[in-house]
């Protein structure tokens, strides 16, 4: 598998408050990506990255574009919430943009919330498997580096 | 919202986490609550020009 490093600012969203009508600015890690099944690939996309996250969430609305076969798993336990029905399935992740994409990642299981509409979520398995990401929160940037087992004796 | 490219202003997004959009060329130019519907409209242009993505609001969480 060929992954190449990358290196991305936080995305900005400028925004006002419908509350107070404060301006705000708020800046989130997304990484370029698309995803694959058998029947479709989407356009170029983004998914926040998400350590906290055991693997790859996507909402319903896009395993339907992607024409997934979805199977009932167990339930989604949220801090703070009930548990929330999903399902899953598994799709190709192409990590990156504007033409440098790194190998495609196949058979990536990817849980789909029954509810909610949560954007693309990329967490532990796989990204931070195969990569060793570096958030540097005071500057809103993130470097993601090929993850090299270290020489052991 | 069609094909037709008006660009659409970070105040007219709604929705209780976020709104997907599709950006061309640096430019909103669709918003709406389905996620299929975007990744749909944004086959219309060439792959290098548009990027589907969802704008969250302040506050939103997630699972």
């Amino acid at each position: 598998m060929s992954l190449l490093n990358f290196k991305f600012g936080y995305k900005t969203i400028e925004g006002t408050n419908r509350l107070t009508g404060e301006p705000f600015v708020r800046y989130y890690p997304f990484l370029p990506c698309k995803l694959q099944s058998g029947k479709k690939e989407t356009a170029p996309t983004e998914g926040l990255l998400d350590s906290g996250s055991d693997g790859v969430v996507i909402p319903m609305q896009l395993a339907h574009y992607l024409g997934l076969d979805l199977e009932e798993a167990s339930p989604m336990h949220v801090v703070g919430r009930a548990q929330i029905e999903r399902y899953s399935s598994k799709v190709t992740l192409v990590l990156g943009r504007g033409g440098r994409y790194c190998t495609p990642i196949h058979d990536v299981e990817v849980s789909v919330p029954a509810e909610g509409d949560t954007p693309i979520i990329l967490g532990r398995d796989p990204v931070f498997e195969l990569y060793t990401v570096k958030f540097i929160e005071a500057e809103k940037r993130f470097e993601m580096d090929p993850y090299v087992k270290p020489h052991t004796r | 919202m069609g094909k037709e490219e008006a660009s659409v202003s970070m105040g007219c997004v709604k929705g209780k986490e976020g709104q997907w959009v599709v950006v061309r060329n640096d430019k909103v130019i669709a918003c709406g609550d389905d996620a299929e519907d975007m990744f749909t409209l944004a086959e219309q242009y060439p792959e290098g020009e548009v990027v589907v993505t969802k704008i969250l609001y302040d506050g939103a969480s997630f699972y």
